[in-house]
């Protein structure tokens, strides 16, 4: 049986899941690290590539190895490598 | 498990790393901030601050713990200040140890008996700073109960940390009856009975009947169950319908005054001390005097002229209207009577009656009907 059919996407894939709230916070899941970080500037290495976050005053309420919350000011985020912008 | 959250600062080259690190370890990081370009701070757990620590020291990162933070904080100020903490451990237990102290002993109501009752407490060791529970409030009751028949009863509780003493004192009864003479219930005035209660003795009247003051209502003797024959000292409560009468005489008639037209005008110039010449006499035999004075020479000199218009006058006497008589001698009456019986008490009924002595004076009487208790205890003559 295809596991794809009894379980969500992200579950069985190692895909990235970002949720966003309003422009003050950014929840990401399944992560593969951290690669940068700087109060403009977080960026996550993640399967399909890197995922970028863009704002000002970027801080990591929560981080672990699978996931990690962001709060500040959210500009944009991005991955890179899916060529997909929000 | 020490959950307690530490702070910690960490500064190096590729400090993304030590992030990266931490997380593939599983250790988890919160309120990570930048503090400059090779800086950053955050909070860790109390578990994880060991391993944190480590891993920062490896990777040739510099690593400084902070403090606890949240309720661990509270934690470390306790530690700090122990002494703090251990004077307020000691003073709560030092209140819960005196609540259990009886502090003070309060009398209510003792009146007459309270010297006697703080040196009949003192004979019974219940004094301030004994344990309340060595104390047996029921005992002090009934000891104190024994010792004062007369008191109707005593309450002893605690308030708190005071003992409390409470004495109520019974209401006299009246004359004292002893089983050595029976006592009446008799009527203290006349009325027709209304109902009759009767608590002891045996009744002697029934409803609707009409009593004269004085008369046994209930007598203070009762039959036993074997048929013999007990004086007993009667009590009970006889309601009967009693009348109460005021009179108020009043006269028909009222003195008129009656002007004939004749009138004479007199004018006087006087000082303080004597008239310059005399007034005529009028020669009315009744007369009314109108005067009106005017002085002479200004404020400066004290003479007056007096004008004097005389008018001549006939007073007879007049009969007033009866109606109105009779209205304001009802009233007087009426207020007469309530001052009779008293301003609390409720009439039934009331009326006034009408009768004229000599045709000039109207004789006005009311009278009013309630319903009182009449019984009176007597002694009955041994």
């Amino acid at each position: 049986m295809d596991k794809g059919e009894l379980f969500p996407k992200e579950v069985v894939s190692d895909m990235p899941r970002v949720t966003m709230t309003g422009s003050e916070r950014v929840h990401v899941e399944q992560h593969k690290g951290l690669i940068a970080y700087q109060p403009e500037e977080v960026v996550f290495r993640v399967a399909s590539g890197r995922l970028t976050v863009s704002g000002q005053e970027l801080r990591f309420r929560l981080y672990t190895s699978g996931e990690a919350i962001l709060t500040g000011r959210v500009d944009s985020v991005a991955i890179a490598g899916g060529e997909r912008t929000v | 498990m020490r959950p307690w959250p530490y702070t910690f600062t960490a500064e190096g080259l590729n400090i993304e790393r030590l992030i990266r690190q931490a997380g593939e370890q599983g250790i988890a990081l919160s309120g990570l901030k930048r503090g400059g370009s090779r800086k950053i701070s955050g909070m860790v757990s109390e578990d994880d601050l060991p391993r944190l620590s480590e891993l920062a020291m490896s990777g040739g990162w510099r690593f400084e713990a902070g403090r606890r933070r949240g309720a661990g904080k509270w934690l470390d100020t306790l530690r700090r200040r122990w002494m703090l903490a251990a004077g307020c451990l000691l003073a709560a237990v030092c209140l819960a140890v005196a609540s259990q102290l009886v502090w003070r002993i309060e009398l209510v109501d003792a009146g007459i008996y309270e010297a006697d009752l703080r040196n009949y407490l003192e004979v019974l060791e219940v004094r301030p700073m004994r344990w309340k529970r060595s104390l047996d409030l029921g005992a002090i009751r009934d000891s104190l109960e024994w010792r004062y028949p007369e008191v109707a009863w005593i309450e002893c509780g605690f308030r708190g940390m005071t003992l409390t003493v409470t004495v109520v004192e019974g209401v006299a009864s009246g004359e004292a009856l002893t089983h050595l003479g029976s006592g009446d219930v008799v009527a203290a005035r006349d009325g027709m009975v209304d109902s009759i209660i009767t608590l002891a003795g045996t009744p002697q009247v029934q409803a609707g009947q009409i009593v004269r003051a004085g008369q046994v209502l209930i007598l203070g003797e009762e039959r036993t169950s074997d048929g013999l024959v007990r004086p007993v000292s009667a009590r009970g409560k006889v309601l009967a319908r009693v009348w109460d009468g005021a009179s108020v005489k009043m006269s028909t008639l009222e003195q008129a005054t009656v002007y004939t037209g004749r009138r004479q005008q007199v004018t006087v110039a006087s000082c303080p001390w004597f008239d310059l010449w005399q007034a005529e006499a009028s020669g009315y035999e009744q007369q009314d005097t109108a005067v009106r004075r005017m002085p002479l020479g200004g404020l400066f000199l004290p003479f007056t002229v007096r004008f004097e218009t005389r008018m001549e006058a006939d007073s007879s006497l007049q009969a007033r209207d009866m109606e109105q008589v009779k209205t304001e001698a009802a009233l007087a009456a009426l207020r007469k009577l309530r001052e009779k019986v008293g301003i609390d008490d409720v009439f039934l009924t009331n009326w006034v009656d009408y009768s004229m002595i000599d045709d000039e004076v109207l004789l006005a009487v009311a009278i009013g009907e309630r319903v009182i208790d009449i019984a009176s205890p007597a002694l009955r003559a041994q």
